[in-house]
Formats: C-alpha cells, structure tokens, sequence
C-alpha cells in the first residue's frame, strides 16, 4: 500500500496476489474466474481504499469475459457506481496495451446498461 | 587528402549507405507488413473456423485472445523498426471485445470478426501506403532514417573535432 499524500493508494498484481492464468467468468470456470478476482480481491480493496491500481502484468492472455465480470461486474454485481470506478481504479499492463482498452470499454458498456 | 576531398569521400560513403540501407530495409518492411496481413487472416480465419464447428466458447476466447498478443507484439515490433505507426497496438482491442461467449448467432459472430479484422487490414495497407507512396520523399527519409543521419552528423562533428585538434597539435 502507498500513501500519496494523504491518499491510500493500494496496488494489485493479479498475477501476483490473484491467480498465475486468469481464466473464465464464473466459478465452474475454476478458481482463476472474474467473478472471483472481483468479489474477493478487487471489490474490497476498493471499498478500503482510496485509489486502487490493477496492475495485469505478467499474463497476457486475459479473455473478455474474465475482463468483462472482474471490472465490468464492479458496476454490474458489486454496487459501484461509474463515478466512483473512474475516480478510484486505474489499470495497466505493460506490454499488452489493447487490454486496457477492453476494459475502459467494458466497464463504458457497464455504465451505460446501468443507466 | 585535402579538407573537400575528405568530405566528399564521406558525403558519398553516406550516401551509397543511406541508399543501401533504404532499399533493404523496404523490402523488409513490405514483407514484414504482408507477414502481420497475413497472421491477423490466419488467425481469424481459425476462430471464424472454430466457431462455426461450435468448439467450447470459452477455449475459443482464451485461445484467440493468446494469438491476439503475437499479433500486438508483433505490430509493436514492426512500428518500430518502420518508424511509425503502422497500426496503432491499441486498435487490436476491437477484435479482443468481440463477445464469443454471448448469445448472438454464429452469423454474427463471424461477420464481426470478420468486419473488425478487414478494418485492421485495410488500416495495415493504407498506413502502408501513405508513408512509402504518398508521403514527401525527404520527410519519408527523414522519418525512416532519421537516427542513423543523426549518427552519421555526430560521427563527422567528432572525426572534424579530432583532426582539427590533431592539427593544432602538430601544427
């Protein structure tokens, strides 16, 4: 955890503190699902936190769904609002960068489907 | 070897090198362009081709999006050995959010990865085009070899500096 200023800044290597080969949506997908990584890791650090950062170096493989149910289901299923997740989460990978995309535009379609 | 005659010896090295080095490195380049066109076809052409044998989605995506990331590294291999954007890494996204999972008929399935993937295409080629076909010669050259020229003037400046110094030196 960092501290920037006075704002708690938490980081997360989902690679690192999550699962070597994210995979799936659900849990009968097994335990490397979106749904895990979002209600597990993702989803508290955020509600402790000020500014959380995903960091998804290490794995470049992740699949739309697992993007779509980790980042997506935090407006979806876990109760944020797009306000707070554009304010409080950042994500990047290092080398991969159209999976930052994928997920600015699953979590716009989350937004959008909640209003 | 009088001063002129030393700095047209080197004028005319550069000039057989530059020459050299830019048709090698465009015939390169097409090719590593027309290898990338036909990468994001294959590998397409595999998920079109799965999909239709209706493999496990999820498989599909997990596989498709692994052969998506060689296409990336590989574009961003290719961007910088060309010296521009050839395709934008970033534009791979639209075939990565592509839902294979979801409940949208195999048709539509196909016909989105097949309209994402001829956009890419069609982007690859104009790309293409406008920096070795349209663009101004100098600022194609410039663009294309514009660190080696940099070498090659910080090379002169110091070979001048030291043969100036050599004289003084040695009067």
């Amino acid at each position: 955890m960092e501290y920037q200023g006075l704002i708690e800044m938490k980081t997360i290597s989902v690679v690192k503190d999550f699962n070597t080969k994210p995979y799936g949506r659900y849990p009968r997908d097994g335990d490397g699902c979106g749904q895990f990584f979002r209600d597990n890791i993702l989803a508290p650090a955020l509600r402790t936190n000020d500014r959380v950062h995903v960091d998804l170096t290490g794995y470049n493989r992740y699949g739309r769904s697992f993007l779509d149910e980790a980042f997506g289901g935090l407006i979806r299923e876990s109760g944020f609002s797009g306000e707070q997740i554009k304010s409080k989460l950042t994500y990047s990978h290092d080398l991969v960068k159209s999976i930052e995309d994928v997920i600015d535009e699953r979590i716009n379609a989350a937004i959008e489907d909640a209003s | 070897m009088s001063w002129s005659q030393f700095f047209a010896l080197v004028v005319g090295w550069l000039y057989l090198y530059l020459l050299n080095n830019r048709t090698l490195k465009r015939s390169e380049i097409s090719r590593l362009k027309d290898r990338l066109v036909d990468k994001i076809n294959t590998e397409c052409a595999w998920c079109i081709n799965e999909i239709q044998k209706e493999s496990p989605s999820n498989q599909i995506e997990q596989i498709f999006s692994g052969k998506l990331t060689q296409i990336e590294l590989r574009l961003n291999q290719i961007n910088h050995y060309v010296g521009c954007e050839l395709l934008k890494e970033r534009m791979l996204f639209k075939l990565r959010d592509i839902d294979l999972l979801g409940s949208d008929s195999v048709e539509n399935k196909v016909h989105m990865i097949y309209s994402e993937s001829a956009d890419l295409i069609e982007h690859i080629e104009h790309s293409y085009d406008v920096h070795f076909v349209s663009t101004n010669i100098l600022l194609r050259f410039w663009i294309s070899c514009r660190l080696e020229i940099l070498g090659a003037l910080t090379a002169l400046l110091i070979v001048t500096a030291l043969l100036n110094l050599i004289n003084f030196i040695f009067g």
